[in-house]
């Protein structure tokens, strides 16, 4: 296991009075060229060397979670799919198994090879998210070139998502019961064809990345976040895979297809160097073992229906769906109480678990390595917005007022009937 | 005294053919080359609408940014922007006027001209160092030191390189070197000291067109464009134009330095050589000196697109390195290693020259 290097440099408190103020504050973001969607990061470097970093979230707040609450779980699928435009398949998915967990309580039981077709989705989704992660990466390290390439390969995994749900970003091929489409053996077949082209590719990425000097020039021993750090800051997914801890939900916690005979097929990839490298290669890994799961899925296939209608109204219950995103673990809490609308939706998305880590990723680096640093993470500040922080005049320090559930209801009350809005 | 005939060639020169006209043409036309083949090699197309197949394009961007709204920020130095932003074209302009296009020797060129071009070259490295100072601005304040640092070290292996040549030719002016290589026979390229400067000065020229891997100043990813953060409008054109002067004059010097300049086959045709040579000078031939002159910028346009194709597969292939491995580098490995060949170079050359390359220019030799 790699050991923690960072850069010694003198902390305000314990340098010399003559060298204290060195430090400069590096705005990153709300708007950057390196950040796809609005957060902000408060950099505060000695030269080229971050000492701190602050984050502060809540720029894209959309209000989705109240609006799920006034619409029907099957609009609410629609919805709910709108939070990420990238990793969109598995928020319709763990509502759904939220729902139909509810209802199997009831004896109601969605057919196999809707699961099964919902797994490959989910697959093909997180090669695609995947892929496009490795050309984000590559363009923060200036290698434009690997971007170009891995996004040309990328296409193919967009091919068949629109070939089989007819969609490109948002499949909406869900339904509480089952999926809206089959896939028929002209699609297997494509689909098979595909996933070997692309794994073959995936390979040979993962070969450049290991020879490559520059990569490793750029990604090894930055950000670097210790396994017990990793755990101490509830990071999940790929980034908490990259810090040498086994965490998976799709192994620990199997749902839709992954609990079969997939499980016996199943890699939890892990790396141990716990920098941007090892988050480059699990990432990858991740993808060529991806593309053997859907083989595994295709071949596997059961016959049968693909839906079943299931009741309108959801019995009284509250659930916690977990479910793998692309990014990590995703939690949908669903509060329903006997009718066709979910009483209350949460949700917590990963990179809302994985912000605080990059903080202390980026300190001891060098500037030059915030951005790598902070798309290690494979963040999605849209998907991770859904606080209120309330933000004091002076712009710089947010403060953050916790509300209980009852006396956030009450604000948001008090806020419609001050504002008349929907309330009417 | 110079008749008034000749004074107004040297003017039209400098403004049209070789000069300022000329220079421009083939720079857009080297940045069409240089996107096109990059995007070649990253499986794109490229430009393609504006004339053909995009060749047009250059010019249309440079065109679009003169058009374009021209912000100053209230707290910058804004004679200073805009006195960096000019000066950023002229500088390289200059420089062109010494380099070897029509003729073997440049169209201001004197003895010693290798000395002015060397400081012309830090002049652009200062320029680019002034530009991000003038602007004020958070971003461009890392930018700026990066590039000041980054000047320190490829400036040495830049002018290691250029005095290297000047050391084997004998000769400070880069048309006595393009002379040097016409009458040995060979350009100084075919050595292997010298092969090695080539690599060397082609590898520091992409440190100073700030290109990947070294585009370290302008990371649009990490400091957002670096220096030039700033700058909009006319002066990011003009910004954007002298970057592809830059390129073209650093590939014509080193076309000039290691390929024989815009000489071509009469290095080893001596016939076409004397025929040739009937062209130059006052007493010359007129269709001959058509000929020649026509034939030089052929042969020169060829290399300096071979070194700008060098260049693209360099920017293609690399990531982006940190500053402070850029600076390791080049004072750990480059500047050392090329401090010691260029040590061999002083005992290696003359035996060579008695050993191997007498021999080879006997092969030429007039019977």
């Amino acid at each position: 296991m790699a050991e923690k290097k960072k850069i010694k440099v003198a902390s305000p408190q314990t340098g010399c009075a003559a060298c204290m103020p060195n430090t400069m504050f590096i705005p990153l973001g709300p708007q950057h060229p390196a950040l796809k969607e609005p957060t902000h990061f408060l950099i505060e470097v000695e030269g080229e060397v971050i000492v701190n970093a602050t984050p502060r979230i809540g720029y894209v707040h959309r209000g989705i979670e109240k609006l799920a609450e006034t619409k029907t779980y099957s609009a609410d699928l629609t919805l709910v799919e709108r939070v990420c435009g990238i990793c969109s398949h598995v928020h319709s998915i763990s509502l759904v198994n939220a729902a139909e967990n509810i209802l199997a309580l009831d004896g109601f039981e969605v057919p196999e090879r809707a699961q099964f077709i919902r797994t490959i989705v989910l697959e093909l989704e997180r090669i695609h998210s995947h892929v496009l992660w490795l050309g984000v990466a590559a363009h923060e390290i200036g290698f434009d070139t690997l971007f170009m390439l891995s996004w040309r390969d990328r296409e193919l995994t967009m091919d068949l998502l629109e070939d089989i749900s007819g969609n490109r970003v948002n499949y909406a091929i869900n339904e509480v019961g089952g999926t809206r489409r089959d896939i028929n053996q002209q699609q297997i077949d494509k689909m098979l064809k595909y996933m070997h082209i692309t794994k073959e590719r995936m390979i040979r990425y993962k070969d450049i990345c290991l020879a490559e000097d520059t990569i490793r020039l750029r990604t090894q021993d930055v950000g670097i976040l210790l396994p017990s750090k990793a755990r101490e800051l509830c990071t999940v997914g790929p980034t908490a895979r990259s810090s040498g801890l086994a965490i998976d939900v799709r192994y620990d916690d199997p749902y839709s297809a992954y609990g079969g005979g997939l499980r016996d097929i199943f890699n939890v990839i892990t790396f141990d160097t716990n920098d941007v490298f090892s988050r480059v290669v699990v990432r990858i890994l991740e993808t060529v073992e991806a593309c053997d799961y859907i083989i595994w899925l295709l071949e596997n296939m059961p016959d049968g229906p693909v839906f079943k209608k299931a009741p309108r109204k959801i019995p009284e219950a509250r659930v916690l769906s977990r479910t793998e995103a692309p990014r990590g673990e995703l939690i949908h809490y669903l509060w329903s109480n006997n009718t066709n609308k979910p009483y209350r939706l949460k949700i917590t998305t990963p990179t809302l678990s994985n912000i605080m880590s990059v903080s202390e990723m980026m300190k001891g680096d060098y500037l030059a390595d915030s951005t790598i640093t902070l798309a290690s993470i494979d963040p999605c500040f849209s998907c991770e917005d859904r606080t209120i922080t309330i933000i004091n005049k002076d712009r710089r320090k947010p403060k953050i007022t916790n509300m209980t559930e009852t006396a956030l209801r009450q604000y948001s009350k008090d806020w419609y009937d001050a504002n008349k809005g929907w309330k009417k | 005294m110079i008749p008034v005939v000749e004074w107004i060639l040297i003017i039209l020169g400098i403004l049209f053919f070789p000069g300022i006209g000329f220079c421009i043409s083939i720079a857009l036309f080297d940045e069409w080359i240089d996107r096109k083949f990059y995007a070649a090699l990253q499986d794109r197309i490229g430009p393609l609408h504006t004339g053909f197949k995009g060749i047009l394009q250059p010019l249309a961007d440079f065109l679009k940014l003169l058009a374009k709204e021209d912000v100053e920020p209230s707290a910058a130095d804004k004679w200073g922007m805009r006195f960096t932003a000019i000066t950023a074209l002229v500088v390289p302009l200059v420089a062109l006027l010494f380099i070897p296009i029509i003729d073997t020797r440049g169209l201001l060129s004197f003895d010693g001209d290798l000395l002015l071009l060397s400081f012309l070259t830090t002049v652009l490295a200062l320029v680019i160092f002034l530009a991000g100072w003038f602007s004020a601005n958070r971003l461009a304040m890392p930018g700026t030191m990066r590039a000041a640092s980054q000047l320190l070290s490829y400036e040495i292996p830049i002018l290691l390189a250029m005095f290297a040549v000047a050391f084997r030719t004998g000769s400070l002016s880069l048309g006595g070197i393009v002379n040097w290589q016409l009458a040995h026979n060979r350009p100084t390229l075919f050595s292997l000291p010298m092969f090695f400067f080539f690599l060397l000065f082609l590898l520091s020229t992409q440190a100073e067109l700030e290109r990947s891997p070294f585009d370290i100043p302008t990371a649009e990813t990490e400091i957002v464009g670096g220096w030039e953060v700033e700058y909009s409008g006319k002066k990011l054109g003009f910004f954007h134009l002298s970057t592809d002067l830059q390129m073209v004059y650093g590939a014509g010097m080193a076309v000039a330095l290691f390929m024989g300049g815009p000489t071509g086959v009469e290095m080893w045709i001596p016939q076409f050589a004397t025929w040739l040579a009937t062209g130059s000078g006052a007493g010359g031939l007129l269709y001959v000196a058509a000929i020649r002159i026509g034939y030089y910028t052929l042969m020169f346009a060829l290399k300096t697109t071979l070194i700008v194709l060098i260049l693209s597969a360099v920017r293609a292939l690399m990531a982006r390195l940190r500053i402070e491995q850029f600076l390791e580098f080049s004072w750990k490995l480059v500047i050392p290693i090329s401090m010691g060949v260029m040590v061999m170079t002083i005992f290696y050359v003359p035996w060579t020259d008695q050993v191997i390359w007498s021999h080879w220019e006997g092969l030429f030799a007039p019977a």
